[in-house]
């Protein structure tokens, strides 16, 4: 029996070493069942983020389209009028602003949002039947009013997220 | 491999891709002990094998899905165990191509007889040898890879395979040699 021979006869002979069969299982095992957890947490994460990225987007999209309709409505109309429409959308961009700046509870706003969404909708309509109609009293005077409107909503809708934050600070000092 | 072993085996797979610990612990039992063996010829440290091992089986088991069963079980993890033990190796800076200059020693045991050792000695022996001989003559006399298949798996041309295996191969059978003879 040459070398080769010897070795392919005695091949399974060779493996004569046994391992520590528990204490490598036992890392095996554990490292198995982390990463299951892991998976499970990254699904979590990953669906919280899009969650999270999602509602952001709607959010920003509504200030978007909100702050785009505000065009000069009456610049061609009467010049005093574009003078109050022009006070009135300033004090609107305050509103905006303000509103922005503060953690708000995007669902304890989401009527107020619809609310505001509709007056745009209006105004829209509004400033296109004006420019199609040519000035009409009665329509220049329903305009102003939903800018008055719109400055009376979001001006609710600052006190609303304030007193939650009140509500807030007060159940924390409890 | 018997026919109900590999319907048994199939079913130990099947469910331990569906994550069954029972089934993974069972298949576990059933390799061990071969790829520890496997795995310390080639690193050569009871410490480096275990952590290999324990990799293999994990890396195994996290991959299940992709045994599409056209080798059999045991091949297919110890391909991993073999290509952890290389990868390992190689993150010990050991070259692999640094033994191009190797003369090839031509195979003389064709007609020489070898003793019957205990093959405990011989496996012991083994781990004795030089790291780069030591991993040729594992892959080609035991694992039986080709010259090509080892040149493309530690990235050495074949012909270095060869000069190592046979370097292996006459080291080894030395140091038996002087064993046999100090007993």
């Amino acid at each position: 029996m040459n070398f080769n021979e010897y070795i392919s006869k005695n091949r399974h002979k060779l493996d004569v070493e046994t391992p520590n069969e528990d204490y490598l299982w036992t890392g095996i095992v554990q490292s198995i069942i982390n990463k299951k957890k892991t998976n499970r947490f990254m699904v979590f994460k990953i669906a919280a983020s899009i969650v999270i990225v999602l509602a952001l987007s709607v959010i920003s999209y509504q200030l978007i389209s909100i702050r785009n309709n505000q065009q000069l409505i009456l610049a061609n109309i009467d010049p005093k009028l574009a003078k109050q429409e022009i006070q009135l959308q300033k004090q609107i961009k305050t509103y905006y602003k303000v509103l922005q700046s503060t953690n708000y509870n995007k669902y304890l706003l989401t009527n107020s949002f619809n609310d505001l969404e509709y007056i745009d909708t209006l105004i829209n309509q509004y400033s296109i039947d004006l420019k199609r109609n040519g000035p009409n009293p009665k329509l220049i005077n329903s305009l102003m009013d939903l800018y008055y409107k719109k400055i009376r909503l979001l001006d609710r809708m600052l006190n609303e997220i304030e007193k939650e934050k009140n509500y807030e600070n007060s159940e924390t000092n409890i | 491999m018997g026919k109900n072993i590999i319907e048994i085996q199939e079913k130990l797979i099947e469910t331990a891709c569906k994550g069954n610990q029972q089934s993974m612990y069972r298949l576990y039992k059933l390799y061990v002990q071969t790829m520890y063996n496997t795995c310390i010829r080639m690193v050569s440290n009871h410490y480096d094998a275990e952590d290999i091992i324990q990799e293999s089986f994990i890396k195994a088991f996290n991959n299940l899905e992709n045994f599409r069963g056209d080798s059999s079980f045991g091949l297919w993890l110890k391909r991993i165990v073999i290509n952890n033990s290389i990868t390992f190796l190689r993150k010990k800076k050991y070259l692999f191509s640094d033994i191009d200059d190797m003369q090839i020693v031509s195979d003389d045991d064709t007609n020489e007889d070898f003793p019957n050792i205990d093959p405990a000695i011989v496996h012991k022996t083994i781990k004795t040898l030089p790291e780069k001989a030591r991993v040729v003559l594992n892959l080609y006399l035991l694992e039986g890879y080709k010259h090509k298949e080892i040149s493309n798996m530690l990235g050495i041309s074949e012909s270095t395979s060869k000069s190592q295996y046979q370097r292996a191969k006459h080291l080894l059978k030395e140091k038996l040699c002087k064993h046999i003879s100090t007993l």
